[in-house]
């Protein structure tokens, strides 16, 4: 299951590799520590290989999380069902919860630090609503670690 | 014829004579009776006669009427003797008729001559040769008076009028020659003194051998006055036909004239021989000859005709003639037409002008706007105009000729009357206003008494009298308002203003008049778009309102609310502007302070709202990365790489959220201390180069150069610490994000700006940031625009915490690959 983190707070970045790593993710998990680095590496690969989940940070300098979700935005078809971008941001503040909420690709919305459970949620929800041709394809997640 | 009589009376012998006599036979009158033959009337006295025959022996003679066989009276004369040896009477009767007929018919006439002298109309007298009465009779005492004896012995021309007895006399004496004279036409003096006119005849006459005369005359005097007056008359008539400024013309009935005047042989100019006997139509202008033969006819026929007619006489304006036509009758018959012909030019043209001018000065009574009656000496209306009728409610038709009193008789005795009274007996125009119940209206009247009775003007000042009113009621509330009030004319010129406006000012009424009020009150903070807005409105019609700073004559600020309501006359056009203002620079004062407030807790609101976003991300971030660390290293290999980069990361994490605390407690200290903060004079230019000194290593190390330019002396109040943080962080970050393509410059002004503080301009050639993405965020705490350098993102914000605390501003100019420029303005104090 290929994944992108990218955020500016390589600590953040660390934690939440580890942790993801701790929960069986085995497959490539790439951190890109700018939002325009990540756009510049995913561009070229939107439809060959696109990642399965995508944790952004909304705050940071130039591109900011929002700025990435515009940016994906007029290939909003092609992700659709397959690439699953999860806000993580350590921000409590209510008017961003309220705006990942409204945004289409937006799956959800992740209060810092990505915690186990967070994780299972995720994957959980991912195997619940991926079509079945897909899913078969895919390592089952959650088991590969056990 | 001879008869005999027995004494009874029978006739016993009668000679053949009776027959010529009494046309009798002699055998058919004996035996018949005396009173057979005699006339009844005679019978009586005959028989008597007889009788005393009887006794007689002389015979008796008498007379006596006797009846003839045919009835004829018979007047026979008898002589009887009575017989001696008869006892008879022996009678001779003689017939007399014919010598007493001649004797009756002589004293019949006599008798005739008699009355015809006595009652007939002339006077009869007998004068002498010198003219002295020996005889008067006749009529003279019935007609003049005087008794016979009165007259005889007198000379008739005593009697004359002194004009008329030259011409008697002479008369008179003409009798020398002639047997008989007349004495016309004179006067002669009656017994009562006046004086009658006379003709006489006079005519010799023989009488026992003396000459005299008769005289005859006759009272003429009613034949001699008709005759004066007659001649008058003619005369007077003549007078007037000659004279008669009118064309008058007599006709015949077939229209030919029979006497034309002077006038209107002038007119036709003709001699009067030229014209007599011809027809009047020849010498009429073509269009009018049917128009007078029609009308000659018409008189003729018995009718008076008169008609007006225009005529254009050649060479001459045209005329208005008026024409009439009278028939001349005389006992019934007509004997011709008198005909007049006026030019009643000018008087038509006068009439003409009159009425126009009576009908013009109708128009004009009627087209004053002001009622208008005219009463004459008992009161009785004369005239009244439509305004008066609409005004009193009275109908021209009811009222004309009606006493005023009676139509008002509820003023009677009140105080139109005695005003009217006043004019009347004063002589005097009376001016006055009263209140007409009857029709609740104020009225302003004129009264002007004349000749003829009094007219009266007046007008309904309801209206104004209740302006007034209202007027008197503004007056009294604008004087008692604590709000300004402000008369001013069309132009906007102050013309009044109230006490009110006078205190709140400053300025005194004479300050004030013929100004407009903005031009006294207005200063350098009057709000110029306000000054245009009032400026406009003023010339709609509408009221509006408007809230302006002006200034008091001691330079102190007054806020005025206005309500600025034209006032328009009848016409709709303004005549004046009323500004009542309210002086409202306390509460503009309290706004002023709440404004502060808001601007305060607005600050204070976004400052809580920064803090919130710092809490939830700058301080929860290491906050959230330590908690996540925490959790990855309990289920880590202690011995691991990974462990020990997770511990370095959770120390660095928890170094991170210190440092976020203090700068925390940075801005807080600031900004608690503004209001307090102690302000100082500071020389720019050392505190500036005292900033650059402390970078010096680093501007080294770059190769950057800063160029200072402060204008001499140039001094600040503020504090120290906060002017040398914002040169300090500046350059700091000139250095941070310079552009890697070329060497840093920093240029660094400090002048005295527009307001009296000092201006800063600080401009670099770095790297710069996109002004439209950046926006507002710029100053904000924990943002940053570059990721190639580390930043905590306070820099500027504190920059601009402390250009604020002391009282100044900050903006930012900036292009990408281009550089950066600040501009700070700092407040005098």
């Amino acid at each position: 299951m290929l994944t992108y983190l990218i955020d500016d707070d390589v600590v953040s970045l660390f934690v939440a590799e580890q942790t993801l790593r701790l929960e069986g993710f085995m497959a490539p998990i790439i951190p890109f520590t700018a939002a325009e680095d990540a756009w510049a590496y995913l561009e070229p690969r939107l439809v060959s290989d696109p990642p399965e989940f995508i944790f952004l940070d909304l705050n940071m300098p130039v591109m900011d999380g929002w700025a990435f979700l515009d940016m994906l935005a007029p290939h909003a078809a092609t992700l659709k069902g397959w690439c699953r971008i999860y806000l993580l941001t350590s921000s409590l503040a209510l008017v961003d919860t309220e705006k990942a909420r409204s945004h289409a690709l937006v799956q959800g919305i992740i209060h810092k630090p990505l915690d186990e459970d967070a994780i299972r949620a995720a994957v959980l929800e991912r195997n619940t609503t991926l079509p079945a041709a897909a899913r078969k394809g895919a390592t089952p997640i959650g088991q590969g670690g056990a | 014829m001879i008869c005999a009589l027995s004494p009874d009376g029978q006739f016993r012998e009668v000679s053949d004579a009776c027959r010529w006599s009494l046309g009798y036979d002699k055998n058919e009158m004996i035996g018949k009776h005396l009173s057979e033959i005699v006339h009844p009337d005679d019978v009586a006295t005959a028989l008597e006669k007889f009788l005393a025959a009887f006794g007689h022996t002389e015979p008796v003679g008498f007379e006596s009427r006797c009846l003839g066989k045919d009835g004829q009276e018979v007047h026979i004369a008898w002589s009887a003797l009575r017989a001696a040896t008869d006892e008879l009477l022996i009678c001779v009767g003689r017939d007399v008729t014919q010598q007493r007929r001649a004797a009756q018919q002589a004293h019949k006439q006599e008798l005739q001559h008699r009355a015809i002298v006595e009652y007939g109309f002339d006077m009869v007298g007998l004068v002498d040769e010198q003219g002295v009465y020996t005889y008067v009779g006749g009529a003279t005492e019935r007609i003049l008076g005087y008794r016979p004896e009165e007259m005889v012995g007198h000379s008739g021309f005593e009697f004359f009028h002194p004009d008329d007895l030259a011409m008697g006399e002479a008369c008179f004496a003409l009798l020398a020659t002639q047997e008989d004279v007349s004495i016309p036409n004179f006067r002669f003096r009656t017994a009562s003194g006046e004086w009658r006119w006379l003709e006489t005849s006079v005519n010799s006459h023989i009488q026992d051998g003396i000459k005299g005369y008769v005289v005859n005359s006759r009272d003429i005097t009613e034949r001699k006055l008709s005759s004066l007056a007659q001649s008058e008359s003619e005369q007077r008539f003549r007078v007037l036909f000659d004279n008669d400024a009118a064309l008058t013309v007599f006709q015949t009935p077939d229209g030919r004239i029979l006497d034309a005047n002077p006038a209107l042989l002038a007119f036709l100019k003709k001699e009067k021989e030229e014209v007599l006997y011809r027809p009047l139509a020849d010498f009429l202008p073509e269009e009018v000859r049917d128009l007078f033969t029609q009308a000659h006819l018409k008189a003729v026929g018995g009718t008076r005709v008169a008609f007006e007619t225009r005529v254009q006489i050649e060479g001459e304006a045209e005329k208005i003639l008026k024409v009439t036509k009278t028939p001349l009758m005389v006992d019934g018959v007509l004997i011709g037409v008198h005909g007049t012909v006026r030019d009643i030019t000018e008087m038509s043209t006068a009439q003409h002008l009159i009425k126009h001018q009576a009908a013009q000065l109708n128009t004009l009574l009627e087209s004053i706007n002001d009622a208008f009656v005219s009463l004459d000496k008992d009161w009785k209306l004369t005239y009244l105009n439509s305004e008066a009728e609409r005004l009193l409610r009275i109908s021209r038709e009811g009222a004309l000729g009606v006493n005023w009193w009676h139509l008002f008789p509820e003023e009677v005795g009140g105080i139109y009357q005695q005003h009217y009274q006043r004019a009347i007996d004063t002589g005097e125009t009376v001016r006055f206003e009263a209140y007409f119940e009857r029709e609740q209206l104020w009225l302003e009247l004129k009264a002007f008494p004349h000749a003829d009775g009094l007219t009266v003007l007046f007008a309904d000042i309801t209206k104004r009298v209740e302006d007034e009113k209202q007027l008197k009621l503004m007056a009294l509330v604008a004087s008692g308002t604590d709000n300004g009030v402000v008369i001013t004319d069309a132009q906007g010129r102050i013309e009044w203003v109230n006490a009110a406006f006078l205190k709140h000012t400053g300025y005194s009424l004479e300050e004030l008049l013929g100004r407009t009020p903005g031009s006294v009150l207005q200063g350098p903070e009057t709000d110029p778009t306000t000054v245009s807005y009032i400026r406009e409105r003023l010339q709609g019609y509408a009221p509006f309102s408007a809230t302006i700073l002006n200034y008091k004559k001691s330079g102190k600020k007054l806020w005025f609310a206005m309500d600025i309501t034209p006032v328009r006359n009848e016409a709709g056009e303004i005549t004046q502007f009323v500004a009542i203002q309210q002086n409202i620079t306390y509460r503009k004062e309290v706004e002023a302070s709440q404004a502060a407030m808001t601007q305060d807790l607005y600050r204070h609101n976004r400052d809580l709202q920064q803090f919130t976003y710092v809490i939830s991300h700058n301080l929860r971030a290491p906050l959230a990365n330590a908690l996540g660390l925490a959790t990855v290293l309990t289920k880590m290999d202690k011995n691991s790489d990974v462990f020990a980069t997770a511990l370095t990361n959770l120390q660095h994490s928890m170094v991170q959220a210190d440092d976020v605390l203090k700068d925390l407690n940075l801005v807080l200290s600031i900004r608690d201390k503004k209001d307090m903060l102690a302000l100082e004079p500071l020389v720019v230019q050392d505190v500036c180069e005292q900033a650059i000194n402390n970078l010096d290593e680093a501007l080294h190390a770059c190769g950057g150069q800063v160029a200072l330019d402060v204008e001499d002396h140039l001094v600040t109040r503020g504090n120290r610490a906060y002017l040398y943080s914002i040169f300090y962080n500046l350059l700091s970050n000139s250095i941070k994000y310079r552009s890697e393509e070329r060497r840093l410059q920093v240029d660094i002004v400090c002048v005295t700006g527009p307001h009296g503080g000092a201006t800063i301009t600080f401009t670099d050639n770095g790297s710069g940031f996109d002004m439209f993405k950046a926006g507002s965020d710029i100053f904000q705490l924990y943002k940053r625009f570059h990721t190639n350098q580390r930043g905590r993102g306070i820099g500027l914000f504190l920059v601009k915490t402390h250009v604020e605390a002391m009282g100044g501003k900050i903006e930012v100019a900036s292009e990408v690959n281009f550089g950066t420029r600040f501009t700070i303005h700092l407040d005098k104090r």
